[in-house]
C-alpha cells in the first residue's frame, strides 16, 4: 500500500473515491448484455462484491450515501422495485462493517465462505422484500442461482480490487 | 508531549464524530430506502419515471459498455457457426426441403386468402411503421425480467408499443424516456399477452411467472392441445396486432386435482437479444378484437431508422 505523500491532492481525491467508482462500474458491467443462454435471468450481482469488499477493507472510503447511492443505480437499470437493492446494499454493509474484526482476522478461505453466506442472506432479504412489494411468492430458485453465481464471481472481483486497494494510501 | 496528546484526542473526536455521522446517515438512508418501496407500491409509474431519468443518465455509458460485449458475442457466434458450417448446412439443406413443398401451399394460400378478402370486403389492420434499436442494458434480475434498448421518446416511443424480433414477439415498452425505453420481456410477472391456440383459434392469455417458460392461462377447459402446438398474438385489447408469432406449446404439465400448467417455449430468444424493432403500433377503435392478418417480422431493418413495416398485420 502507498502513502498519501506519493499523491498530489488530484491523487489523494481519485484515492478517495476509487471505491465508490468501483461499484459504479460493477452495476454497469452487470448491466452488460451478456448474451448467454440461461444467464441474463440471473447474472451476478457484481456490485454486491463491491459493496462487500469496500466494507471489509475501508469501511470509511464507502459510506451509507455511496451505497445507497449503487444500490440506486442498480435498482434503476434493473427496472425493478425502486429501493429495494438500495436498502439491500446498505443492509449487506452494515453486516459486514459489524463483524469486520472476524472476517478480517480469518484466513481466505473463511472469507471467500463468509461472502458466499453474505450473497445468500442478500438474495434471501431481498427476495423477501420483492414478495412482499409485489404481494405475490416469487420463485427462490433464481435468487439462490443468482447467489451462488455472486459467490462464484467473487474471487474474480477481489482480485481486482485488491489491485485498486493496493493503490490507495491506508491515511485516506 | 501536550501537543501530541491533544492532537490525539482530537483525531479521537473526529473519528468517532465520522463514525456517528455515518450511523446516522444509515439510518437517515435506511428510512430512505424503506420509503421508496413503499412509494413504489403506492405509486409505481412516479417511481418508474425516476428510474427512467436514472436510466437515460446513464444511457451513453450502457452504450459504451454494451458495444465491446456486442463484437465479443459476435465474434462468439461467428466462431461457433465456423466450427458448425458442415452440420448447419446439411440442416439447412433438409429444411429447405422440406420448406420448398410448403412454400407452394403457401402461396396458393396466400392468393385464396387475397381472393377470398376481396370478396368478403375485410377491412385490415393498417401496416404500423417501427423503429429498430438495439438492446444496451439487460440486468439480469431475479424479480423483473427487462432489457434496456437505445432508443426512447424522442424516436417517437412511447408506453406499450409492441416489441418483435426475428422469431416472434418479445414483449412491450413498459417505459419510455428519452433515450432508452424498458422492454417487459414475455417471462416477466407482469406481462400478460392475449394469444390465439393454432390450430383451434382459441383464446388465452399468456402469463409471465419470472420463469424461463411462461404460462398459457384462461384456456377453456376440455381443449385438445399437444406440445408443438403455435400461439400467436389474437389482438383482443388493442395493444399488440393480431397474427405476431409467440411461442409453441412446450409441455403440459399435469397434476391430480388441479387444473394442468401448459408451458410455452417463446420463438424469442429472451438470452439472446441483440436488435428489436418496436412497432409503433395504435390499432383504430373498431379493430380493437378480431384475428385478421399475418406480419411479416423476418425482415432485417437498419438500426435506429423508422421503417413503414410491410404487411404488420
Amino acid at each position: 500500500m502507498r502513502t498519501a505523500r506519493q499523491y498530489g491532492e488530484l491523487g489523494r481525491i481519485l484515492a478517495g473515491v476509487a471505491p465508490f467508482v468501483t461499484g459504479i462500474l460493477f452495476v454497469f458491467i452487470g448491466a452488460v448484455p451478456a448474451g448467454l443462454p440461461e444467464f441474463s435471468p440471473v447474472s451476478p450481482l457484481f456490485a454486491l462484491c463491491a459493496v462487500f469488499f469496500w466494507a471489509l477493507t475501508r469501511p470509511s472510503l464507502m459510506p451509507p450515501a455511496a451505497v445507497f447511492t449503487i444500490g440506486l443505480l442498480q435498482d434503476s437499470l434493473s427496472g425493478g422495485p425502486i429501493g429495494l437493492w438500495a436498502l439491500t446494499f446498505l443492509l449487506t454493509q452494515a453486516f459486514t462493517v459489524s463483524q469486520r474484526r472476524i472476517l478480517l482476522g480469518a484466513n481466505s478461505n473463511f472469507g471467500l465462505m463468509s461472502f458466499a453466506l453474505v450473497a445468500l442472506g442478500a438474495g434471501i432479504f431481498s427476495w423477501m422484500a420483492a414478495c412482499i412489494f409485489y404481494g405475490v411468492l416469487l420463485a427462490p430458485a433464481p435468487v439462490l442461482v443468482q447467489s451462488v453465481l455472486t459467490a462464484l464471481a467473487y474471487p474474480v472481483m477481489a482480485w481486482m480490487l485488491i489491485r485498486i486497494w493496493r493503490f490507495i494510501p491506508s491515511s485516506i | 508531549m501536550k501537543v501530541l496528546l491533544r492532537e490525539h484526542r482530537f483525531e479521537r473526536t473526529a473519528v468517532s464524530l465520522q463514525s456517528l455521522g455515518q450511523r446516522l446517515s444509515f439510518v437517515i438512508l435506511l428510512c430512505a430506502a424503506v420509503a421508496l418501496l413503499i412509494a413504489g407500491r403506492s405509486n409505481s409509474d412516479r417511481m418508474q419515471q425516476f428510474g427512467a431519468f436514472i436510466s437515460d443518465v446513464a444511457a451513453p455509458v450502457l452504450d459504451l459498455a454494451s458495444r465491446p460485449a456486442q463484437l465479443i458475442r459476435s465474434s462468439v457466434i461467428e466462431i461457433d457457426q465456423f466450427f458448425n458450417a458442415v452440420s448447419e448446412n446439411h440442416k439447412l439443406r433438409a429444411e429447405l426441403n422440406r420448406l420448398s413443398a410448403w412454400q407452394a401451399a403457401a402461396q396458393r394460400l396466400q392468393e385464396e386468402n387475397v381472393e377470398f378478402r376481396t370478396l368478403l370486403n375485410v377491412h385490415d389492420v393498417p401496416a404500423a411503421p417501427y423503429l429498430s434499436a438495439r438492446v444496451v442494458g439487460d440486468v439480469g434480475s431475479p424479480f423483473v425480467h427487462t432489457v434496456l434498448v437505445n432508443a426512447g421518446a424522442k424516436q417517437g416511443l412511447r408506453k406499450d408499443m409492441p416489441v418483435v424480433g426475428p422469431d416472434g414477439l418479445i414483449g412491450r415498452v413498459i417505459l419510455a424516456g428519452n433515450q432508452v425505453s424498458r422492454i417487459l420481456l414475455l417471462s416477466d410477472i407482469n406481462s400478460r399477452i392475449p394469444v390465439r391456440l393454432e390450430p383451434g383459434g382459441h383464446q388465452a392469455v399468456l402469463t409471465g411467472d419470472n420463469q424461463n417458460l411462461p404460462i398459457l392461462s384462461y384456456l377453456p377447459a376440455q381443449i385438445a392441445m399437444k406440445p408443438g402446438d403455435r400461439l400467436v398474438t389474437s389482438g383482443f385489447g388493442g395493444v399488440f396486432p393480431p397474427g405476431i408469432p409467440v411461442g409453441a406449446i412446450a409441455a403440459i404439465e399435469t397434476s391430480a386435482g388441479s387444473q394442468p400448467i401448459i408451458r410455452v417455449k417463446t420463438f424469442s430468444d429472451e438470452n439472446r437479444l441483440e436488435f428489436v424493432r418496436i412497432l409503433k403500433f395504435s390499432p383504430p377503435d373498431d379493430l380493437r378484437s378480431g384475428n385478421s392478418g399475418l406480419p411479416e417480422i423476418q425482415q432485417k431493418a437498419s438500426p435506429g431508422k423508422t421503417h413503414s413495416g410491410p404487411g404488420q398485420g
